[in-house]
C-alpha cells in the first residue's frame, strides 16, 4: 500500500489517520463514562486528565489529517451516485470532521472554565482559553454533549453508507478505506 | 490617566519611615495566592480572607515583625466542587483547623534591598520553620504611608498533612505549592506621618 492517496484508494496516512481517531474517540468515550460514574476524587482526577490528554492527541491528529486531505485529493465518489446521495455522503463527512475538531476544542474551554487546565500527559500544559466562569462551564459541558450526541448520529450513518455501498451498490467504498482490504473491480 | 497621575505622586521611600509603626492589610488590595499543580497542569486558587499585620522600622529590624492570619475556609478555586474537597478531612480539614498563619521570628534585609523573615508557618495544626523571601516597598501620598509587601515561596503540603489517604500520593497532585502574596499595608498612624 502505498502512503499517499490515489484516485482508486485511500493511502496508508489517510488510513492510518481514519483508523486511530476511531480508536481513540472510542477510548474517549469509555474514559468519559467511568470518570461519570466516579465520586470527586483522584481516580476521577486521573481519569479525566487521561481524557483531557487523549483529547488533545484527537485535535492534533485532526489538525494533522486536515491538512494532508487538504493536500492530497482522496479516491472521488463512485459513479453513478444521485445529487441527493453525493450531498448527503459530502456533508456528512464536513460534519464528521468538524465534530472532530469541536468535541477537543469545546473539552479543552470548559477544562479553562472550570480552572481545570489541560496538561498533555504531564508533559506540558495548554493555556487557558478563557477565564474561568461556572455558569460558561455548564454550557459548555450541555454542548459537548450534543456535539457528541451529534457526532454519534454521523458516525452511525457513515457505517450504515459504508455497509450500503459495500452490500448493495457493490462499490470499493468501504475497501478502500480498510488496510487489508481488496479491492473490487467494478 | 488618572491612575497614572496618582502612581506619579507616591513615592518610594523606604528610608523615610522613621517612626515604627503596625501597619495592617487592606483586604480590598491584598492578594494570597497558592498554585498547585494537579495532573501535571498548574491550577491556581486564593484566600479571600488574610490578615496580615507588619511592624516595620528599616532601622531596628529586631523590634520589626510580621504576622499573617489566614482563614483557610475562603479558600477559592473557581471551582465550587473542588472548593469543598479541600476544606474536607483529607486535605485543610478546616472544621477543625480553620485558621493558618505565619508568625516572623526574624526579619532580615538582604543586600539587593529586599527582606527574608524567618518564621514559623503553622498549616492544618503542623507549624513547621520556614523562610519567606520578601520584598517591602513603602509609598508615602500626602498623609497616608502604605507598605506593598510581595513574595513567594514554595512549601511541600505534605509537610503539613495536607493530604490524606489518597491524597498522600504525589503522582497526581505534586507535593509542591506555590504561595505568592502581593499585600497592601497602611497604618492607622497615617495622620500623624503628614509631612
Amino acid at each position: 500500500m502505498q502512503l499517499g492517496n490515489s484516485k482508486q484508494s485511500w493511502g496508508a496516512v489517510s488510513q492510518a489517520f481514519h483508523w486511530i481517531i476511531v480508536g481513540l474517540i472510542v477510548v474517549q468515550w469509555l474514559l468519559a463514562e467511568s470518570a461519570e460514574e466516579l465520586p470527586l476524587g483522584m481516580a476521577k482526577l486521573a481519569t479525566l486528565a487521561r481524557h483531557k490528554s487523549v483529547g488533545m492527541t484527537i485535535l492534533g491528529l485532526a489538525v494533522l489529517r486536515l491538512l494532508w486531505r487538504l493536500s492530497n485529493r482522496g479516491p472521488s465518489l463512485p459513479r453513478g451516485m444521485r445529487p441527493w446521495e453525493k450531498l448527503v455522503a459530502r456533508g456528512s463527512h464536513a460534519g464528521l470532521y468538524l465534530c472532530v475538531f469541536a468535541m477537543p476544542l469545546s473539552g479543552w474551554l470548559m477544562s479553562s472554565a472550570k480552572n481545570f487546565p489541560v496538561s498533555w500527559f504531564g508533559w506540558f500544559q495548554f493555556p487557558d482559553l478563557v477565564q474561568p466562569d461556572p455558569g460558561l462551564f455548564d454550557a459548555l459541558r450541555a454542548a459537548h454533549g450534543v456535539i457528541f450526541n451529534v457526532l454519534t448520529g454521523l458516525a452511525i450513518l457513515h457505517l450504515l453508507g459504508a455497509l450500503k455501498h459495500h452490500f448493495y451498490d457493490r462499490d470499493d467504498v468501504l475497501t478502500r478505506m480498510l488496510p487489508f482490504g481488496r479491492r473490487r473491480n467494478t | 490617566m488618572k491612575s497614572v497621575a496618582i502612581w506619579a505622586l507616591l513615592v518610594v521611600c523606604a528610608p523615610v519611615l522613621d517612626a515604627d509603626e503596625t501597619f495592617k492589610s487592606d483586604p480590598a488590595r491584598s492578594s494570597l495566592q497558592f498554585l498547585f499543580r494537579q495532573a501535571g497542569a498548574v491550577s491556581q486558587g486564593v484566600f479571600t480572607k488574610t490578615a496580615t499585620e507588619l511592624r516595620f522600622d528599616p532601622t531596628n529590624l529586631a523590634a520589626s515583625w510580621l504576622t499573617v492570619n489566614v482563614d483557610v475556609t475562603s479558600l477559592d478555586t473557581k471551582d465550587k466542587d473542588r472548593d469543598d474537597l479541600l476544606r474536607g478531612s483529607d486535605l485543610f480539614d478546616v472544621a477543625k483547623y480553620p485558621a493558618a498563619s505565619f508568625r516572623s521570628t526574624k526579619l532580615q534585609r538582604l543586600k539587593n534591598g529586599s527582606y527574608e523573615a524567618f518564621g514559623k508557618l503553622t498549616i492544618r495544626g503542623v507549624t513547621r520553620d520556614i523562610r519567606l523571601p520578601l520584598t517591602i516597598q513603602a509609598r508615602r501620598q500626602a498623609a497616608l504611608t502604605t507598605l506593598a509587601l510581595r513574595g513567594a515561596a514554595i512549601i511541600r503540603r505534605l509537610d503539613y498533612a495536607i493530604g490524606q489517604g489518597d491524597w498522600k500520593s504525589t503522582q497526581w497532585v505534586d507535593d509542591n505549592v506555590t504561595v505568592k502574596f502581593d499585600i497592601l499595608l497602611t497604618t492607622n498612624m497615617a495622620p500623624a506621618l503628614a509631612e
